[in-house]
């Protein structure tokens, strides 16, 4: 681009005075002159100098002044030329304006009109530059406002980070003029620029640019992107000491810039421009372009950056919701966890991730993804070792971004990671009512610092493994409860079904094992005759133990447990130092017992009746539950073996009732009936004297006497047994009562009492066993003609009421004190009055009546005011149609 | 003409309630033969001559062979199956009755709570006198 300034006016003339003359002339205008003598010499001029304007003679020595001028358009050359003529060649100047000249001007020149020539075409020539130069601005910011369109568009379109990135990478080589171009991401875990995408790059390039990327902090230029975030630029990138990286070596070119993008006062990333050959230098306002166009990436970055946090939120929100949606229809932790693990790692861009729960003093896995199977390898690893023991026992999230180079935490237990290639890690604690249960754990390959949103991200998750482990532990927690319920049931009724303490023992330690879900299980019970507790039974338990464990009180855990009446239990008998036993039985419980086991003692008021144990094989902590359950069991098999135990010494009792009811009846009976038919007879003796007559049938009254006592502790023994056959049947009262009345006649008449049968017919009938309601009434009538004192009244009435047949008999004998009544007709009992009159009752009368009554399903009752008489009365069901 | 007196086998293993039995009976009339138990009563009607007893009287607790198991043999031999048996026991009837029930039988008392008079009369009415 000519600079007007710089420019000169040519004079070329062989005549030197003219020359000079219009130099001077011009000088004066302040214009800067050359002058030439011959055309050679104007055209060498031209050459090297700018010249706006030549002042050309058409004649010359070595050539016309129309040759001057053709040579000179011919070497590039681009001034105005005027042509300076004399008159007789006029027609030559017509012919050179005819050319390229501005025109001519006739010898001798008149200068004030040279100078306006000059004026006026330095003038135009002035016009024609700027206009040039402004045409080619307009250009250039039309260039520049279509590569910012497209940048714009590229910016406000729904394109992701890289494809936007792109495109302006695109733009912006097209806008500089450069050959290639990349574009890089700022990566903060690792501080590096990582490559995104390249315009333009020579496809055996290619992969070797995306896969290197540039560490900001070795580069050279870092200095000036990270301190003064401006553009840095080089034409001799080779040579240039700041592009120090091998990828430049690598990548041979000229010239480079690096634009770097600027966001929040971080370099987010940056531009790669890159020209082949050209040593290109940028203006000012060339930088200050790609700067601002640096910028609208750096919106547009944020823009997206901004968008795709929004979606990682929203895809964070749907996952959170399908999890604790599908939370809430899962019924096994299992399956929910597994999906957990996965989302953990998808979510935060991970290869690996799992979770562990506390269980005891171990951390045990949960669930893991599978490409965590190496890092998580251990089934199950103590609390406070590794990197999940650390958050476990801290409670606090902790995070490792370069898993090779840390070394405060436990360096082992982290090698797995490290030698399949994981470089961070961070995990979370799995938290329950402040309780920490677990961790969740993210491990990734790449060197990393997770962001705080992402640590929060994570422990909502955690939050959401937790719930759904506290759902399924409740869950299974409320199946198991109604798992044991059921069992609990099961075995208690079928306990409480026997009375055979054997059995019942073998019921226990049958279903024990199920109900407790233990892996073997012992009744111990006292062996008097070796001195202690052995095993009466065992199910999974070695022979040795059987045959020959004997436990003292305070022995071991089951002594122990006899010894306090409490449960005992040891999570491992050979670690327990607080257990002791006699020197044979320690070598046998730590040769052959199970680890684990939980003794609970069989009691019943006070007493040990045995010991029951549930064992594992391996070290176990034994829950609440487990203890519960196991007393519950302890408590039922006490209830059982006592009943088995009452029921034998009541059976054993009943027996001996039995035998004396037997011995009673033959040995009592068989000698009373010898005396009474010894003195029937000797009262049959005739000549008997009348004295000896009468001790005879004294000793007849004793011994019938004695009958009646013997028949009516007979009948009270097997009333009380319920052994009594009852034939219920219909019975008229009146002829029963008759009957009765027939038997009792002489005893009547003997005391002059009047006896009064009342109303006629049969009377009601009632359902009822005539033996044994004879014998009620029997009684009734006895007594009322016994305790009243002769010449008394008796008056027997019945009727029918309702559904029942209702018989009575009233006396005006002594009556039944108010304070008797109650008593009247318990066993054994007799009124205070009564001996005055009688001294032979037994006191097993009315208690009779009562238990045949009751036998027959009827009511007795007395009604009294002592010294006014008696009334006795009962009632009897009617026979139904059927009887 | 005066009848042939009713022969009774009476089976009784106590001496006095034996004596007292058999001379209450006598005194009615009745021929009555004595068998100390049920062995000595199946004995005796093994070597029976004559018409076989009208009516035997069997207690039931005898040693050597209870009145149930005479009861059993008497019934299983078609020579004595007919012959009209009276209970006299000493036991409750609940305690017998059920081993009793099986067998046909002319009755069943109690010793204590009978009098000989009324002994006589049973036995008099079963023969049909």
């Amino acid at each position: 681009m000519p600079i007007i300034d710089s420019e000169s006016i040519l004079i070329v003339d062989d005549e030197r005075l003219v020359a000079d003359t219009l130099r001077e002339a011009l000088v004066l205008q302040g214009h800067h002159c050359l002058i030439a003598g011959t055309g050679a010499e104007a055209l060498q001029c031209l050459r090297s100098t700018n010249v706006a304007l030549v002042l050309l003679d058409l004649r010359l020595p070595d050539m016309t002044g129309i040759e001057v001028m053709h040579a000179a358009l011919r070497q590039g050359s681009d001034p105005d030329i005027l042509i300076m003529t004399g008159q007789a060649s006029a027609e030559s100047a017509m012919e050179a304006v005819e050319g390229s000249t501005v025109g001519y001007i006739l010898k001798p020149i008149e200068m004030s009109r040279l100078v306006g020539i000059v004026r006026r075409v330095l003038e135009r020539r002035r016009l024609a530059h700027e206009n040039t130069r402004l045409q080619f601005e307009i250009n250039q910011r039309l260039k520049e406002t279509e590569a910012v369109l497209a940048i714009s568009k590229a910016s406000s379109s729904a394109l992701g980070t890289q494809e936007a990135l792109r495109r302006i990478c695109r733009e912006l080589t097209r806008l500089i003029g450069a050959d290639t171009g990349a574009v890089y991401l700022h990566d903060a875990g690792s501080d590096q620029l990582m490559p995104l995408a390249g315009y333009k790059v020579p496809p055996e390039l290619l992969p070797a640019l995306l896969a290197t990327p540039l560490p900001l902090k070795e580069q050279g230029f870092h200095a000036a992107i990270w301190s003064q975030r401006r553009p840095v630029m080089s034409d001799d990138v080779a040579g240039d000491p700041r592009f120090s990286h091998e990828l430049f070596r690598l990548f041979k070119h000229q010239s480079g810039l690096v634009l770097p993008l600027i966001l929040d006062d971080k370099v987010a990333g940056a531009f790669y421009l890159a020209w082949w050959t050209e040593r290109r230098q940028l203006s000012k306002r060339e930088l200050g372009l790609m700067e601002s166009v640096a910028a609208q990436a750096t919106g547009l970055l944020r823009n997206i950056r901004l968008l795709e946090q929004a979606e990682r939120e929203r895809g964070r929100l749907d996952v959170l919701y399908e999890i604790s949606r599908r939370l809430a229809a899962a019924r096994d932790s299992k399956s929910v966890l597994a999906r957990l693990v996965d989302e953990a790692s998808n979510l935060l861009g991970v290869e690996a991730a799992g979770i562990r729960l506390v269980e005891g003093g171990d951390l045990v896995l949960a669930a893991r993804t599978v490409s965590a199977a190496r890092i998580m390898a251990k089934a199950r690893i103590k609390v406070g070792e590794s990197l999940s023991g650390h958050v476990v026992a801290s409670g606090e999230p902790l995070q490792v971004s370069n898993l090779d180079a840390d070394d405060r935490y436990d360096v082992e237990h982290k090698r797995g990671a490290v030698e399949h290639g994981f470089q961070a890690f961070l995990g979370v604690p799995l938290r329950l009512h402040d309780r920490v249960i677990g961790t969740l754990n993210v491990y990734t390959k790449r060197r990393r610092e997770f962001a705080t949103d992402e640590v929060s991200l994570l422990s909502a998750l955690a939050d959401q493994a937790a719930l759904a482990i506290h759902k399924a532990r409740l869950l299974a927690d409320a199946q198991a409860r109604e798992r044991e319920a059921i069992q609990l049931y099961e075995v208690t009724s079928l306990l409480a079904s026997s009375l055979d303490t054997d059995w019942i023992l073998d019921q226990i330690y049958e279903r024990a094992v199920n109900l407790l879900r233990c892996d073997a299980f012992g009744i111990h019970m006292p062996d008097p005759a070796r001195g202690g507790l052995t095993l009466r039974r065992g199910f999974n338990l070695p022979a040795e133990l059987e045959d020959n464990l004997v436990l003292k009180p305070g022995e071991g855990i089951v002594g122990r447990a006899l010894e306090s009446r409490k449960p005992a239990w040891t999570r491992d008998h050979l670690s327990d130092s607080s257990l002791t036993y006699a020197p044979g039985t320690d070598d046998l419980i730590r040769a052959r017992a199970p680890r684990a086991y939980l003794a609970v003692p069989i009691l019943i008021r006070g007493e040990v009746l045995g010991v029951l144990t549930s064992y594992f094989f391996e070290p176990h902590d034994f829950s609440e539950n487990e203890i519960r359950l196991l007393a519950t069991l302890a408590d039922h098999a006490g209830i059982a073996m006592d009943n088995a135990r009452h029921y034998e010494h009541e059976r054993q009792i009943s027996q001996m009732k039995s035998d004396f009811v037997s011995f009673v009846t033959h040995q009592l009976r068989t000698p009373l009936a010898g005396i009474k038919w010894m003195l029937e007879l000797a009262s049959q003796e005739k000549d008997l004297p009348a004295e000896a007559g009468s001790y005879v049938q004294d000793a007849q009254a004793a011994a019938q006497r004695l009958i009646g006592l013997v028949n009516d502790l007979l009948d009270v023994a097997r009333l009380e047994r319920g052994k009594l056959s009852i034939a219920l049947q219909p019975v008229p009262l009146r002829s029963l009562t008759q009957s009765v009345l027939e038997e009792t006649r002489l005893l009547v008449e003997e005391k002059g009492h009047r006896l009064e049968l009342g109303g006629d017919g049969d009377g009601p009938v009632v359902s009822a066993d005539p033996q044994l309601l004879r014998q009620v009434i029997l009684n009734l009538v006895s007594n009322a003609i016994k305790y009243t004192r002769d010449g008394g009244k008796i008056e027997i009435e019945m009727r029918e009421a309702d559904s029942e047949g209702r018989w009575q008999i009233r006396d005006s004998g002594l009556g039944v004190p108010a304070a008797a009544q109650a008593r009247l007709f318990e066993k054994f009992y007799r009124a205070d009055n009564v001996t005055t009159l009688e001294t032979e009752g037994t006191g097993l009368g009315l208690y009779l009546v009562r238990l045949i009554m009751e036998q027959l399903g009827g009511r007795v009752w007395c009604e009294s005011v002592e010294g006014e008489g008696a009334t006795f009365m009962f009632t009897l069901p009617r026979p139904t149609e059927t009887t | 003409m005066t009848p042939e007196p009713k022969r009774l086998l009476l089976v009784e293993d106590d001496r006095v309630l034996r004596r007292a039995c058999e001379a209450s009976l006598r005194r009615k009339g009745f021929h009555v033969t004595i068998a100390v138990d049920g062995r000595a009563a199946l004995d005796e009607l093994e070597a029976w001559t004559g018409p076989l007893p009208d009516l035997i009287l069997l207690d039931l607790l005898m040693p050597r062979l209870t009145g149930i198991e005479v009861l059993r043999a008497l019934r299983a031999d078609p020579r004595t199956k007919a012959v009209p048996v009276l209970i006299l026991s000493n036991s409750s009837r609940e305690q017998d009755q059920a081993q009793i029930d099986q067998f046909e039988i002319a009755g069943y008392f109690v010793k204590s709570n009978l009098s000989l008079q009324e002994l006589g009369e049973h036995v008099a009415r079963l023969l049909g006198d």
